[in-house]
């Protein structure tokens, strides 16, 4: 199989695929696709799938944190070379590429920005397969691997590292210590085997994001949003206007928050629970599609999508419904990221005509 | 007897059921047939038709997706309403969009502001057996109503708290008594029955208070219940009606004090009447006692009922209708109707008569729904044999207003000739009818004697001027006026007769003419 490269054509594609996988959140990409388009300056990365490498170790790299405040304070080059040398020195592994933790949202960008920071190659994979909040949310962790060692860092040489914790306690450790990190910090994650990538990752994640990224490009005005839609492998919810969108602060965890879109044919209510993302659909109090299915609210018109933070009411929008990756289908992965991992009391709705 | 089951609107028109309708007005008006206590995150059954109440709700229930899916399962199930509590456990109410959704689904959602299980015990208890319910009114009134005597307006204060909805007495013609009260267009005030009204879905429920033995309405009781399920009007009619037994004891028991000093009074007035209230004696005292006020300037007057009518059953209302004219006056029954004067210190000047003029004759229309009267006004006159005098010219000038619609039936003897005042003592029952008897032989003969002998005094015994006014030739008159001394065998020149016969053409001809 050729060797495939991520280049600056691509970035377009890359950042619309990413964000339709953030389900609602994973941050605005448009600032890291263009920190990607000035860290390639012209230059491309090799995309590898897991066959393309022969062995040895990838480690999984990406950002922690508030992506406002990665939006407010761009990284500056060399965030990602402490935490990694961190890794390999607590390790004694010297990897042969990097993996992303999230291919949905900005982690799917900045796993290039970091490949260009260290001259190593991405694989076409994550631990995600789409946006997701926490660390404890990792493919790794749901099959029961350590995410430790890992640390966290930053350009200024602060550093973190935590070892033989479990991933709820590392997850609970980083995110109280991202305050004095500035909001936001570089992350590597203990260096995953090339062989069990298919049983501890999400494959094919970026060519699915490209892919998006292409048919989503393709959406004009004038478009049929039933064909944009179906050439998305999505499904439509509704197409109508938000007529309210609430957002509950809560005491503690990420605030949570409920979007009504009153479809403009029949006057039908459709209710989009949301935390970071869009996680639970409802069509007149009916639950019809929930996490780790993909939620997406696009404006009608552009076709552009809108996260979580921005929703408004007011909005003319088309609300999708795509097929989540199956990795979080199964039975022993499903928990960690089925509503009631959101508080949500509600069992996960599979995708209509989908076993 | 069973009933078509409420409506959704009916039930809470139920003073215990009051419920806020939380997504709007509409979808009201289903039927009820059950209640249902459900569990915010249960799946279990609800019957189509019934009311799912659900009591308790976690913190953040109302504004959560969970309400939302609660509506949409209800919707599924064909119930007839989701009651919830008005606010939830930190004071949060319904998002907009559940209310919309179940506007969009036609399910309505109630808030409740009270124990959600009291209310769904209440509701679920009127719902199957409204008997219960009904029951317990008519308990509750029997023990506000029987341990003492109430007045008709106490009466209707009492139900008004039991029932929490206004309760009013109203006149025999359903005009309110004291607070405002409207009864609906379709009421009958003369089918004296109980009425069960409803308009706009508005229920009113009026019940009559038996009076005479003619079975005409003396009084009405009548509730305004607005929305009401049948059931709960039909137990507010058992309540009124129960309560009517409570305004006759009370009228009875009125009626017995009232007629006691009204034979007192009676005695006493018997005694002004005849100038036998000399201050110092013990009538004169008694007379006070009982308040009277005998002393300083007194302008009498004396309101004649037309027909036959009740005097005692009235007195309360006439003294209420005179009271409501803030005039501070005695009232007491006499012949055909009540004396009463008002006393004052000063001579009365003309704007206080005019004043007290104005007020009876408001006075008269404010009596128009019970019966029509004639009011006669005396003039003001001081001391005990001036309110007499006052009196006895307040008695003369009711007798002529009996005959004058054009006045509105109210007549002051200042406003009286001295000659239409003789006319007035020369009408009595006595006289009138022998001023007819003397003339009777004219009124069968051509000619009209009457008219020309009535013409022929008024005109001082002119024949000449006589026949001018008649329009006839003096020969003519001449000839009528010897045929009129032949037919009444009298002598036109003998002053004594003119005297009589003139009296008794004034009192004829006013007759005929509607005097």
């Amino acid at each position: 199989m050729p060797i495939r490269y991520l280049g600056e054509p691509d970035i377009d594609h890359l950042a619309r695929g990413t964000t339709l996988l953030g389900s609602g959140g994973g941050g605005q990409t448009d600032t890291a696709a263009r920190l990607l388009r000035r860290s390639l300056a012209g230059g491309r990365i090799e995309l590898l799938s897991s066959d393309d490498v022969p062995g040895g170790h990838v480690v999984p790299v990406g950002i922690v944190g508030a992506v406002s405040a990665f939006t407010e304070r761009l990284p500056s080059g060399g965030e990602w070379a402490p935490v990694l040398a961190t890794i390999m020195d607590r390790t004694g592994i010297s990897p042969a590429g990097l993996i992303a933790i999230e291919a949905g949202g900005v982690n799917g960008i900045v796993v290039f920005v970091a490949a260009v920071e260290l001259g190593l190659p991405v694989i076409d994979a994550d631990l995600q397969g789409r946006a997701l909040p926490r660390l404890d949310q990792m493919s790794v962790a749901a099959v029961g691997e350590p995410l430790t060692p890992l640390a966290i860092g930053d350009a200024g040489g602060r550093l973190l590292m935590l070892d033989s914790l479990s991933p709820q306690a590392a997850e609970r450790i980083v995110r109280s210590a991202l305050t004095e990190f500035g909001g936001w910090a570089a992350i590597a994650l203990r260096p995953l085997p090339v062989e069990l990538l298919d049983r501890l990752t999400i494959l094919g994640s970026f060519s699915r994001a490209l892919h998006l990224g292409a048919r989503h490009a393709a959406w004009t005005l004038s478009a049929d949003p039933r064909e944009a839609a179906a050439s998305l492998g999505a499904r439509i919810l509704v197409t109508g206007r938000v007529i309210e969108v609430v957002r509950h602060r809560a005491a503690a965890g990420f605030g949570r928050g409920s979007v009504i879109i009153r479809a403009g044919r029949d006057g039908t209510l459709v209710r989009l629970e949301m935390e970071n993302e869009y996680l639970l659909a409802l069509i007149d109090g009916e639950p019809v599609a929930s996490t780790p299915d993909i939620l997406c609210v696009l404006d009608r018109t552009s076709g552009l999508p809108i996260s979580c933070d921005t929703v408004r009411g007011g909005a003319e929008v088309v609300a999708l419904h795509l097929p989540g990756p199956p990795f979080w289908w199964r039975p022993e992965a499903v928990d960690i990221v089925a509503p009631r991992a959101f508080g949500l009391d509600i069992d996960p709705i599979p995708l209509r005509g989908a076993t | 007897m069973t009933d078509a089951p409420p409506t959704l609107r009916e039930l809470i028109g139920h003073p215990h059921l009051a419920a806020t309708p939380l997504s709007g007005d509409d979808d009201l008006d289903r039927s009820v047939t059950g209640i249902t206590l459900i569990d915010p995150a249960d799946t279990g059954l609800v019957q189509a038709g019934e009311i799912a109440v659900c009591p308790v709700i976690p913190a953040g229930y109302l504004s959560s997706w969970r309400l939302d899916a609660t509506i949409r399962r209800l919707y599924d199930q064909r119930a007839a309403a989701l009651a919830v509590p008005l606010e939830g456990p930190g004071g949060e109410t319904l998002l907009d969009g559940s209310r919309r959704l179940a506007r969009h689904l036609h399910l309505p959602i109630l808030g409740i502001s009270g124990a959600p299980l009291r209310w769904a015990g209440t509701a679920a208890a009127f719902v199957h057996s409204p008997a219960v319910d009904a029951a317990d009114h008519l308990r509750r009134a029997h023990r506000a109503l029987t341990p003492r005597l109430l007045s008709p307006q106490d009466v209707a204060r009492a139900l008004t708290g039991i029932l929490d909805r206004p309760v009013a007495v109203l006149g025999p013609d359903g005009t309110p008594i004291t607070v405002s009260f409207e009864l609906p267009s379709g009421f009958d005030p003369h089918a004296p029955v109980a009425q069960i009204l409803t308009t706009d879905g508005h229920t009113t429920v009026a019940v009559p208070v038996p009076g005479t033995p003619s079975g005409t309405a003396d009084l009405w009781m009548a509730a305004a219940l607005g929305p009401a399920p049948s059931a709960w009007a039909r137990a507010v009619r058992d309540v009124l009606q129960f309560a009517t037994l409570a305004v006759q004891r009370w009228q009875a028991t009125r009626r017995v004090v009232l007629e006691r000093d009204a034979r007192l009074r009676a005695g006493l007035f018997g005694d002004l009447l005849e100038g036998r209230l000399d201050s110092g004696g013990t009538a004169h005292q008694r007379a006070a006692e009982i308040g009277w006020r005998l002393d300083g300037w007194h302008v009498a007057f004396h309101i004649a009922a037309l027909g036959q009518v009740d005097l005692l059953g009235h007195t309360d209302a006439v003294a209420a209708a005179i009271a409501a004219e803030q005039i501070d006056v005695t009232v007491v029954e006499r012949g055909d109707g009540w004396s009463a004067w008002t006393t004052s210190r000063a001579e009365p000047d003309e704007d206080i008569s005019r004043d007290l003029l104005a007020s009876l004759q408001r006075i008269r229309r404010r009596l128009a729904g019970r019966f029509d009267c004639a009011i006669g006004v005396g003039r003001g006159h001081p001391d005990t044999g001036g309110l007499t005098r006052s009196l006895a010219e307040a008695w003369d000038a009711a007798r002529l207003a009996r005959g004058r619609p054009q006045t509105g039936r109210l007549v002051h003897i200042d406003r009286l000739g001295l000659a239409q005042l003789l006319v007035a003592w020369a009408s009595t029952e006595t006289f009138a009818p022998t001023a007819t008897r003397l003339l009777a032989p004219l009124e069968s003969q051509p000619g009209d004697l009457v008219a020309t002998l009535s013409t022929y005094l008024d005109a001082g015994g002119s024949a000449a001027d006589t026949a001018a006014i008649l329009g006839v030739h003096r020969n003519t008159v001449a000839a009528r006026l010897h045929r009129i001394e032949e037919l009444l065998t009298v002598d036109l020149n003998n002053p004594d007769d003119r005297l009589a016969l003139h009296l008794a053409c004034r009192v004829t001809l006013d007759r005929n003419t509607g005097y």
